[in-house]
């Protein structure tokens, strides 16, 4: 075995160790990102349907009938 | 009869007297000066074995006692190297005193010292003396191989002077032993070497040797040139010993060339020189040379003299060289003489003597030497080949390994970079969509928050304010009912308050509702005006309501809250205004787009009225203050017996 053959078999071995360990944190990386992006996103969604909650309510007044209670629905979830 | 005519040549070997190049020592009473003051340690033995050398060459008497001095010095002192320089030095006396069993002991102690110590150098020099001798006695296999070692020690140690010697000795050795081609080849080579070195030493006895192949190629006089310049050079070392061999030699090319007259008087010189250092070996080269000058010129007497002579020293002192030729001449005497039974005894002692020296087994020995040499040297020259190409190989491997690794850390520290770069693209963009996620979430909490408390607030309006203005409607109310006696003025302006109090409740609803709700569609706004057009329809029977969108209105078009709540409130307006005063069949609402603007328009087929007659009512300034509100143009137009139109101009956003 020539030098060539020992470096090009220790460049290899080095670069699928290094690629093996990189993808490993990669992964774990894109994990923890995935976990904190649904919570965002859950978050997001839980506000969202708190505005269509609110609009909805508020799309139910009626001008003729002047029913602003009922359109004005408090969510006691919402902490001011 | 001329057999013996070049084997009668002196030809020269050389005697490594000393370890440094020059032989003698230029100016000797210095060295004197040093030696008086020389304290009794090592550089003094040196300095004796120097001075012992120099008078080996110029004055061979006083030689000795300064090398056994120096010897004696050394074995005081324990110092071997003193030993072997001085018992070596002692050896190269005794030879040139024609003592050669002597010289033996001595340099026979000194290679034991050699050998012992590992010297070299040592081995090199004591080597080429013990050939000297050996030549001396015409041990000529005992003294090739040993020259051959010789030469292999001195090659080994690039001493150029010491090669030279060896090449001169080895062709001394083959001019002996009549091998003039390679005569000629080593005495050549060893000349240039002390050309290039300019050892006067080896340069005399290299001028003598080419002479003798000049003599042997018949090149008389160019002989002698060669011979005269060994000559000079031998003068001026003060070498009296080689000035009488190469005298001998000159005369021998006279004699060659048929000058006996002056090839007599040249041997005379040289044999009175010969005696006068008692130079045994050359006395007995110079007395057959002699005495073959004396036969050429038919004195037969006096060359027998002479050969006889010479016979008689050569075996007193075992100088064999020259014996045969010696007893040749007397042959040719005796021939001359007419003895010829002599003549055959001189000649069976010649051809004895001749084939002890040269006989076949001698000559194939001789080769089986130089070849074994010549092999041995191939072999090391072949050895170093591949010691060098195994060198150059693993530098170029060494170069290869150091170029490979250095690419291969160079492509593993760049996939270790690019490996870090995509991490890092990889956190960066992460971070930025994460970043982007919690800035929305951040926005849409806080605007939920505020909506939360703008209704919370907006419900705290609703029941305060809303109950106290229902408790002043129902008040007004209690006393309208309550007191009977009340006039129909103060009823009425009591039920004007209530209806007042009444559409400030609904202006505060409404207002809260536009507060809390951010916008509202056109498809929004057409619902609510559509379930109010439905409903007056039910509620009148005479009356037809319509309400129309054209299709260009975008459904989706947005318009604030108040813009919406507004426009609805003029629509209801008029429309109630038409169902109360305009009898009229038909009663449509159309919503259209011109020229960037929202057009909302309200039309009867009814009575219609003079705009002009007609002042601004409660409900007419409501429809105009609402359009202002919104920067909305506000027209109605209205004709006898035709019908009216009121219409809303909304810029487009």
């Amino acid at each position: 075995m020539n030098s060539l053959e020992i470096t090009l078999s220790l460049v290899v071995s080095i670069g699928l160790f290094l690629g093996w360990v990189f993808r490993n944190k990669n992964r774990k990386i894109r994990s923890i990102y995935a976990e904190k992006i649904t919570a965002l996103n859950a978050q997001l969604e839980t506000n969202k349907k708190q505005l269509r909650k609110r609009s909805t309510a508020l799309d139910r007044y009626d001008f003729l009938k002047y029913n602003l209670l009922e359109a004005l629905v408090v969510q006691s979830e919402i902490r001011l | 009869m001329r057999l013996y005519k070049f084997l009668a040549l002196a030809i020269l070997m050389v005697s490594s007297h000393n370890l440094w190049a020059q032989e003698t020592i230029k100016n000797i009473d210095s060295a004197f000066t040093v030696l008086r003051e020389a304290p009794e340690d090592t550089s003094k033995v040196i300095l004796l074995q120097r001075i012992g050398a120099h008078y080996n060459v110029v004055h061979l008497d006083s030689a000795k006692a300064f090398l056994k001095q120096g010897f004696d010095l050394a074995n005081k002192l324990d110092y071997q190297r003193g030993r072997w320089i001085n018992l070596s030095a002692l050896g190269v006396y005794h030879e040139r005193k024609t003592q050669y069993d002597s010289a033996m002991v001595y340099l026979n102690d000194a290679l034991k010292i050699v050998e012992e110590t590992n010297s070299t150098k040592g081995y090199a020099n004591v080597l080429n003396n013990i050939a000297a001798v050996q030549i001396r006695k015409a041990e000529y296999q005992e003294a090739l191989k040993n020259m051959f070692d010789a030469l292999k020690a001195e090659e080994e140690l690039g001493n150029q002077n010491g090669i030279a010697q060896a090449y001169n000795n080895i062709g001394v050795v083959y001019y002996y032993t009549g091998n003039y081609d390679k005569t000629t080849h080593y005495l050549t080579r060893a000349l240039e070497i002390q050309e290039e070195l300019g050892n006067l030493d080896g340069l005399q006895n290299g001028y003598n040797n080419v002479g003798a192949i000049f003599e042997y190629q018949k090149k008389y006089d160019e002989a002698i040139g060669s011979y005269t310049k060994a000559l000079e050079i031998s003068r001026n070392l003060g070498d009296v010993k080689q000035e009488a061999t190469f005298l001998s030699n000159i005369a021998q090319s006279y004699m060659s060339k048929g000058d006996y007259a002056g090839a007599e008087s040249i041997f005379r010189e040289s044999i009175a020189l010969k005696i006068d250092i008692e130079d045994y070996n050359g006395m007995v080269n110079g007395y057959i040379s002699f005495g073959q000058l004396l036969l050429k010129q038919e004195k037969l007497e006096d060359a027998k003299r002479y050969l006889q002579e010479a016979i008689a020293l050569s075996k007193e002192y075992d100088s064999k060289i020259a014996l045969p030729e010696a007893y040749a001449a007397l042959a040719e005497v005796a021939e001359k003489e007419g003895k010829f039974n002599r003549s055959v005894d001189y000649l069976k002692d010649y051809i004895a003597l001749k084939d002890s020296i040269l006989n076949e087994d001698n000559a194939r020995i001789l080769a089986e030497t130089e070849a074994k040499y010549q092999t041995e040297k191939k072999e090391k020259e072949i050895l170093q080949q591949r010691a060098l190409i195994a060198e150059k190989d693993l530098e170029v491997r060494q170069k290869n390994t150091l170029m490979y690794g250095g690419f291969g850390l160079a492509l593993i520290l760049g996939l270790l970079g690019y490996l870090f770069y995509n991490q890092q693209k990889l956190k960066n963009q992460q971070l930025q969509k994460e970043g982007e996620l919690k800035s929305a979430l951040a926005a849409i909490e806080t605007q939920n928050k505020l909506q939360e408390q703008r209704l919370r607030i907006s419900r705290d309006l609703h029941d305060n304010i809303g109950a106290q203005l229902t408790f002043i409607i129902s008040s007004i109310d209690n006393l309208k009912y309550g007191f009977k006696d009340i006039g129909e003025k103060l009823s009425t302006r009591l039920s004007g308050i209530s209806s007042f109090t009444g559409n400030t409740i609904y202006e505060l609803r409404d207002t809260i509702w536009a507060m809390n709700k951010n916008n509202i569609t056109f498809e929004d706004l057409q619902a609510r005006i559509s379930n109010f057009i439905e409903k007056a329809n039910i509620a009148s029977d005479a009356m037809k309501f319509s309400f129309t969108m054209t299709s260009e209105v975008d459904a989706q078009y947005t318009l604030t809250s108040v813009q919406g709540m507004n426009i609805y409130r003029v629509i209801q307006e008029a429309v109630n205004n038409a169902v109360k005063y305009s009898e009229a069949e038909n009663i449509s609402v159309v919503i259209s787009e011109k020229n960037e603007h929202h057009h909302i328009q309200i039309m009867d087929d009814g009575k219609g009225f003079n705009i002009s007659e007609i002042g601004a009512g409660n409900g007419l300034n409501n429809m105009k203050k609402r359009s202002r509100e919104i920067d909305a143009v506000f027209e109605i137009n209205s004709e006898i017996d035709t019908g009216t139109s009121i219409s809303l101009m909304l810029l487009k956003n």
